[in-house]
C-alpha cells in the first residue's frame, strides 16, 4: 500500500496552510516530517486521513482517493491527538473495541497485543483496570498509539507520538516502530519535533516551513546535525 | 467596582462580538418571528385574560383566579428554566486564576445571570395584565407596586434557587434527586388529595401583595436575599472542584469486552451507553429524563382541570415517552464531538453509527414510556391510549426529528471539561426552533380532531408506525446527511466555546 499526494493545496477562512506538489511514501517506508509549530504538518496528516477538505488536489491511499472511498480505512491505523481516545473506556476495553472495528476476535486482540505490552502502562490490559481519563497524558497517549499499531495495520499514521512520553517509554516506542517497519513492512508517516528520535526511526525526512516542503532528506549519519543546523540557523 | 467595571467590559465586548459572528440571516429571522407571535400570543393571554380564560369560577375576579394559581405556573416554569438557564459557573471560571475575591466573583455573575431571556419572557404576560386589571381595573396604586415587585422577587428567588440545586446536582446528584423527588411528590400528593395547599398558598401570598401589604413584600425580598446569599456560598465552595473531575479515579469491576460477535451496530449501541453512564453531563440529562418523566408527568396528569385542552395532552403525551430523546438526542454526534475526529479515521461504517443513533433513540422512547406507564395507569387511565400512541409517534418521527437535527450540529460538547449540568454548550437557536415542529403537528392534529379523538389518535400513532417501518430508509438518509457535513462538524466540533 501506497501513498500519494497530488497538488494538495488547503486554505483555512484567513491564512494559507499547505501546498504540496506531489509527495510518494512507498509500501514499508518510513516518512518523517519535521517543522516548527504551524508550519502545517497536523494538517497534511488530517488531509491523508480524511478529516480535513482539500481546498485543491487529492490525496490517493493505494490508488484510491480517501475522499471517496472507505476500504483504505481497514488497513491505516493511526493517532494525532487525544481525539482518538474514547476515555471513558478502561484501556483494555477501548482496545477491545478498535479490535472489533477490525473485525479481530476476543483471542486474536489478546494475541496481537501481548507484543505491546512492555509499551503499555502497567495494569492496561486488567479487566479491573481503571478508565483511560485516569491515566496521566503520556499513559493515555500510548494507549492511542497502540490502539493504532495492534491490528497490524499496512500503514500507520502518526502525530508527535515521542511528546509526552517518559524516556524508557521513548526509547521503547523507537524499537517498536523499527521493527514493525522492518519485519512487518509497515508504511510510517510521523511527525515529530524530536528529531533524534525522529532520525532514527525514518529513513526519509521532510522539513516543512510555512505549509511547504522545504527540503526532502534520505537519513544518513550526518542528518541530525544537518537538521540541528537548519532550525538553529533560522 | 473596577473589577465588576472590567468584568462589564468583557462581557459588552463578547457580545458584540457574537452580533457581529451571526451570519444565519435565515435563522435569526425565524427566531425573530417566533419571539414576535410569543410575544403577541402571551401579550394578548395576559390583556385579554377575563375573555380567554372564560371558565374562571363566578365570583372571582380575574386577579384572584390568577394569584391562586400564580405559584403553579411558576413551579411549572422552573421545571423548564432547570434544563434551559444559563448558570454562572461557566463565566466564573476564567477569572478564577486572578486576583479577584471568588465572593465578588461569584456575586456579580449570580446578578448578572439574572439578564436571562427567562426573566423576560413572563413579564410579556404579566405586564399587559398589571396594566388592565391592576392600574386600569382601580387597584390602588401601592397594591399594583407591591404585586408587581413581590412577583419580580419571586422570579429572581426561583432564578437562585435554579442556581442553587444545579450546583447541588453537580456535586451529589443523590442528594439532588432526593430532594427533587421528595418536593414533587409533595405537589403529587397535594393535587391527588385534593388538599391544594399550593393554591391556597399562592392565593393569601399574591392577595395581601395585590392589597398592599408591605409585610408580606418583605417576607418574599427575604427570602430571596436568603436564597441568593446561600447559593452564592455553595457556588463558592464548589468553585474548589476541579471542572474536569468527574468523580475520583474509577476502578472497573469488570471490563467489557467488544467483540465481532454482537454486530457492529451493537458495539456502537453499547459504546454510547458507556458514554452516557460514564459521564457526568449526558449521564444528568438520562437522570434528570426520568426526574422529569416521573415528577413533571405527575404533576400534570394529578392536575384534571389541565385536561380540557387537547393541546397539553399532546404535550404530555410527546415528553412522557420521549423527553429523553428530544434533550439527549439532539445533540447526538455532538456529545462524542471531542473523539469525532477518531470515528471518521476509523473504518467505522457511517451508515452503522447512524442506525446505532437511532436505535438508541427508539429505544428510550420504550424505556421512558414504560417508566411513566404506571403514572398514567394510577393516575389517569384515560390517557392511557393517548401514551401508547406518543410511543409510536415519538419513536417514528421525534427520533427522526432529532437525528436531523444532530446531523446539522457543528458545536462542540465537552462532556469532560464541563462541570455544571447545563450551560448551553453545543446549542443554538435552531434546537429551540426545531421544539415547534416537533410539538405543533400533534399537538393541532388532536386540537382540530378532538370531537373525533380516536381517529386523531390513531392518525397519530399511524404517522408513527409509518416512519418507523422505514427505519432503514431513515438511517440511510441520515448517512448521507453524515457524510456530506462531516468536515464542518469536524472543523466546529475541534473548537473550544466558551
Amino acid at each position: 500500500m501506497k501513498i500519494e499526494v497530488h497538488r494538495l493545496k488547503k486554505h483555512y477562512s484567513d491564512h494559507f496552510a499547505l501546498d504540496v506538489p506531489a509527495l510518494s511514501i512507498e509500501r514499508g517506508q518510513s516518512f518523517g516530517l519535521v517543522g516548527n509549530n504551524g508550519a502545517g504538518k497536523t494538517t497534511l496528516l488530517r488531509l491523508l486521513l480524511d478529516l480535513l477538505p482539500a481546498d485543491d488536489g487529492e490525496v490517493l491511499i493505494d490508488d484510491e482517493p480517501v475522499a471517496l472511498a472507505e476500504e483504505w480505512k481497514r488497513h491505516v491505523g493511526s493517532y494525532l491527538d487525544s481525539s482518538f481516545l474514547l476515555d471513558y473506556l478502561s484501556p483494555l476495553e477501548f482496545l477491545s473495541f478498535i479490535g472489533s472495528v477490525y473485525g479481530l476476535s476476543r483471542p486474536e486482540i489478546l494475541e496481537r497485543l501481548a507484543p505491546f505490552t512492555p509499551f503499555l502502562p502497567p495494569g492496561a490490559l486488567d479487566p479491573h483496570g481503571v478508565l483511560i481519563r485516569d491515566l496521566s497524558t503520556g499513559n493515555a497517549k500510548k494507549v492511542g498509539i497502540v490502539a493504532a499499531l495492534f491490528f497490524e495495520p499496512e500503514i500507520a499514521i502518526l502525530d508527535e507520538p515521542f511528546a509526552n512520553l517518559d524516556p524508557r517509554s521513548q526509547i521503547v516506542l523507537k524499537n517498536l516502530l523499527r521493527d514493525l517497519n522492518t519485519k512487518q513492512s509497515l508504511t510510517l508517516l510521523i511527525s515529530s519535533h524530536d528529531l533524534a528520535h525522529i532520525t532514527e526511526v525514518c529513513k526519509r525526512i521532510a522539513v516543512l516551513e510555512n505549509g511547504h516542503f522545504i527540503r526532502e532528506i534520505d537519513t544518513s549519519d550526518e542528518t541530525l546535525r544537518e537538521l540541528h543546523d537548519y532550525f538553529a540557523a533560522e | 467596582m473596577a473589577v465588576y467595571r472590567h468584568l462589564l467590559a468583557h462581557h459588552w465586548k463578547s457580545f458584540t462580538r457574537s452580533l457581529s459572528r451571526r451570519n444565519r440571516w435565515l435563522t435569526v429571522l425565524a427566531g425573530g418571528m417566533v419571539m414576535l407571535y410569543v410575544t403577541v400570543l402571551l401579550g394578548g393571554m395576559g390583556f385579554f385574560f377575563k375573555e380567554v380564560f372564560r371558565g374562571t369560577p363566578a365570583g372571582i375576579d380575574s386577579v384572584s383566579f390568577l394569584n391562586q394559581h400564580l405559584i403553579e405556573v411558576l413551579l411549572g416554569m422552573f421545571s423548564m428554566r432547570f434544563f434551559l438557564q444559563q448558570g454562572p459557573r461557566m463565566k466564573i471560571r476564567p477569572y478564577l486564576h486572578l486576583p479577584i475575591p471568588r465572593k465578588s466573583l461569584v456575586r456579580f455573575y449570580q446578578l448578572f445571570s439574572l439578564l436571562s431571556f427567562h426573566n423576560v419572557i413572563p413579564y410579556l404576560f404579566v405586564l399587559p395584565f398589571w396594566l388592565r386589571y391592576f392600574i386600569a381595573g382601580g387597584y390602588e396604586l401601592r397594591g399594583s407596586l407591591t404585586w408587581l415587585a413581590g412577583f419580580t422577587l419571586f422570579l429572581f428567588l426561583s432564578h437562585f434557587a435554579i442556581n442553587l440545586l444545579r450546583t447541588v446536582l453537580s456535586r451529589n446528584s443523590l442528594h439532588f434527586l432526593i430532594a427533587i423527588s421528595a418536593m414533587a411528590s409533595l405537589l403529587v400528593i397535594d393535587q391527588v388529595i385534593q388538599t391544594h395547599f399550593v393554591s391556597l398558598m399562592s392565593f393569601v401570598l399574591f392577595g395581601q401583595l395585590a392589597a398592599g401589604n408591605l409585610y408580606f413584600l418583605g417576607l418574599i425580598a427575604a427570602c430571596t436575599v436568603s436564597i441568593f446569599l446561600y447559593s452564592s456560598a455553595v457556588i463558592r465552595q464548589n468553585l474548589r472542584s476541579t471542572p474536569e473531575a468527574n468523580g475520583s479515579p474509577r476502578v472497573l469491576r469488570r471490563a467489557i469486552f467488544f467483540g465481532p460477535k454482537r454486530g457492529q451496530v451493537m458495539n456502537l449501541i453499547m459504546l454510547e451507553l458507556r458514554m452516557i453512564w460514564r459521564n457526568k453531563r449526558p449521564k444528568h440529562y438520562f437522570l434528570l429524563s426520568v426526574v422529569f418523566a416521573l415528577a413533571y408527568i405527575s404533576l400534570m396528569l394529578a392536575d384534571t382541570d389541565m385536561f380540557q385542552s387537547e393541546a397539553i395532552n399532546a404535550v404530555i403525551g410527546l415528553f412522557a415517552s420521549g423527553t429523553f430523546a428530544l434533550n439527549y438526542g439532539q445533540l447526538m454526534f455532538a456529545w462524542e464531538s471531542i473523539y469525532f475526529d477518531g470515528f471518521l479515521a476509523r473504518s467505522i461504517r457511517p451508515e452503522e453509527m447512524v442506525l446505532a443513533k437511532l436505535m438508541i433513540l427508539q429505544g428510550s422512547c420504550l424505556l421512558f414510556f414504560l417508566i411513566s406507564l404506571p403514572l398514567f395507569i394510577w393516575l389517569n387511565p384515560d390517557l392511557l391510549l393517548l401514551h401508547v400512541t406518543f410511543l409510536f409517534y415519538n419513536a417514528g418521527v421525534t427520533s427522526v426529528l432529532m437525528l436531523a437535527l444532530a446531523v446539522r450540529n457543528q458545536h462542540r460538547v465537552d462532556i469532560a471539561r464541563s462541570g455544571s449540568f447545563f450551560n448551553y454548550e453545543g446549542f443554538s437557536l435552531s434546537h429551540w426552533l426545531w421544539i415547534v415542529p416537533t410539538v405543533l403537528p400533534p399537538a393541532i392534529t388532536l386540537f382540530l380532531l378532538q370531537n373525533i379523538r380516536w381517529t386523531a389518535l390513531l392518525f397519530i400513532g399511524g404517522v408513527g408506525v409509518a416512519s418507523l417501518v422505514f427505519s432503514r430508509k431513515w438511517s440511510e438518509y441520515f448517512t448521507q446527511q453524515l457524510l456530506s457535513r462531516k468536515y464542518q462538524m469536524a472543523m466546529g466540533f475541534r473548537k473550544y466555546e466558551d
